[in-house]
């Protein structure tokens, strides 16, 4: 929305001053040109200090024209009570006694700015702009800020229910230990282990993730030997390898130079190379391979595993998704580790995207942009 | 002895959920996937179903299969069990139980106590 009507209440006991101020806002337009916002204005009037906040407190409006010297409760009065109420509000003074005093009395309760009567209706215009600008910056920030808060708590809430689906799958393990036959205690044994380690991945995945985001992990992009990282991430998942009968073939260079933060390197090739192995058939292949396409590290990963659907390959890069179906269920992993990679490689400039073939495999690119060339270092 | 179908996608859960059953011995067969849940009961004709909440990407899949279930088989008692009470106050609890919009018999929270669930079965089916 590029137009907001703000509402303004007087409070002063000269109805024709009210008049007059009606008179410049009423068709008035306050144009905020750095955030390209149209303002108007709603008003309403009271003649006293104490009809003037039953109606703040009945519906509150978005600014105050306070008169400094009213009948029964003075400005002062009523600035100190609206202060101490937490009202959302912001507060001009208008004063005939523009006085050194008077605004650092008016100032320390929290007045906004102020008016001297008589005032010009340019004047007038002044001031209205000053806290239209004012109010909509500050709801903007409010809007952003809540929205965060909403994003943070969702992932919480998820993060909370994956940390415990582990703990509930352990505890129904030990409840039946208790007094469980032999034969099934080495099963229940494994599969507790199982989803320790699941969980201590998805702790791993979570600090990662909040590093990136937080910016608390210093990049330092430098020069090195992406065939290191990419050969020490294949010797991690040997193992599973094995087990699997998976084959992994490397690029046949042994040394291809990239400018790139280590660590975020590497996170990227442990992701998409276990991905490889663990979401593919026994006996199947892993294929990496790094190229330099222009300024661009085009990054890949191949497997001949169980494949994306359409709708699968959509929602992917997501946090907390994963894809479970028959063939998934006996693969741990946060649904962290791809949304990881996407951000990673956005932060470089690039981004990641998948093709896939159902039942057949499917391939993972990560483009990075080199914002350092090789040779300026 | 009743027949007893759990219906969750974590298989730890559905194992140890009918491993629990099994030591109070109950017949129980699992269903993992959310899809083949009415098919499966069809052809299973259980005496009682452990349902979860929650399955991924439809955090109403539970209630919608209830429903489901329940159209077709009436009086088939369904237990829910469920991790989204979080908070200190239940999200969800037996007041909830509604018979056009979550039509079950009984909510647990998990983690499951084999001795409630061992309890709430034979109340239910009376086997």
């Amino acid at each position: 929305m590029t137009r907001e009507t703000l509402r303004l209440l007087m409070i002063d006991d000269e109805p024709i001053l009210y008049h007059g101020v009606k008179r410049v806002l009423e068709a008035h337009v306050v144009y905020l040109e750095d955030i390209d916002f149209h303002v108007s204005f709603e008003m309403s009037w009271k003649g006293s200090g104490e009809e003037g906040l039953a109606c703040i407190a009945e519906a509150t409006p978005d600014f105050v024209f306070l008169d400094y010297k009213l009948p029964g409760m003075s400005g002062l009065d009523v600035l100190n009570r609206l202060r101490l109420s937490n009202k959302d509000l912001l507060i001009v003074m208008v004063t005939a006694f523009a006085s050194l005093d008077t605004a650092v009395k008016a100032t320390k309760l929290g007045a906004f700015d102020f008016l001297s009567k008589p005032f010009t209706p340019d004047e007038i215009r002044y001031v209205v702009k000053k806290i239209a600008h004012q109010i909509i910056l500050s709801k903007r920030a409010r809007l952003a800020e809540e929205e965060k808060r909403q994003i943070r708590f969702q992932f919480l809430s998820v993060l909370a229910h994956e940390l415990k689906a582990p703990l509930n799958a352990i505890e129904g393990y030990l409840d039946i230990l208790k007094d469980g036959e032999e034969g099934q205690k080495r099963m229940m044994i494994d599969r507790s282990l199982l989803r320790l380690d699941g969980m201590r991945k998805l702790i791993f995945d979570l600090l990662d993730l909040t590093r990136i985001e937080s910016g608390q992990k210093k990049r330092e992009v430098v020069r090195l030997n992406a065939m290191d990282i990419i050969q020490r991430t294949t010797e991690t998942v040997a193992p599973l390898c094995q087990e699997k009968g998976v084959k992994i073939t490397l690029p046949e260079h042994n040394v291809f130079e990239i400018m790139a933060d280590a660590g975020e390197f590497e996170i990227i090739c442990n992701n998409l190379i276990s991905n490889a192995v663990k979401y593919n058939n026994d006996n199947g292949n892993v294929y990496v391979n790094v190229v330099r396409l222009g300024n661009e590290i085009v990054f890949s990963v191949k497997d001949t595993g169980i494949g994306l659907t359409l709708e699968e390959s959509g929602k992917l890069f997501g946090e907390f998704v994963r894809i479970r179906n028959e063939k998934t269920m006996n693969v741990m992993g946060s649904g962290l580790g791809l949304s990881t990679v996407r951000k990673l490689a956005r932060l470089n400039g690039g981004d990641v995207q998948v093709k896939s073939v159902f039942g057949e495999g499917s391939e993972f690119i990560v483009t990075l942009k080199e914002s350092v060339q090789l040779g300026e270092n | 002895m009743a027949r007893v179908l759990v219906i969750d996608d974590d298989k730890d859960i559905a194992t140890t959920t009918s491993l629990m059953l099994e030591q109070g011995g109950h017949k129980v067969e699992t269903e993992l996937i959310e899809k083949q849940a009415v098919a499966h009961v069809d052809s299973m004709k259980p005496d009682c179903l452990v349902l979860d909440v929650m399955f991924p990407g439809n955090s109403e899949a539970g209630f919608e299969l209830s429903r489901a279930i329940r159209s077709k088989h009436p009086t088939l008692p369904i237990i829910m069990v469920t991790s989204v009470n979080d908070y200190s106050t239940l999200k969800f609890s037996n007041k909830d139980i509604d018979n056009s919009w979550l039509p079950i018999d009984q909510f647990v929270n998990k983690p499951i106590k084999k001795a409630e669930l061992l309890g709430l079965v034979s109340k239910l089916t009376g086997k």
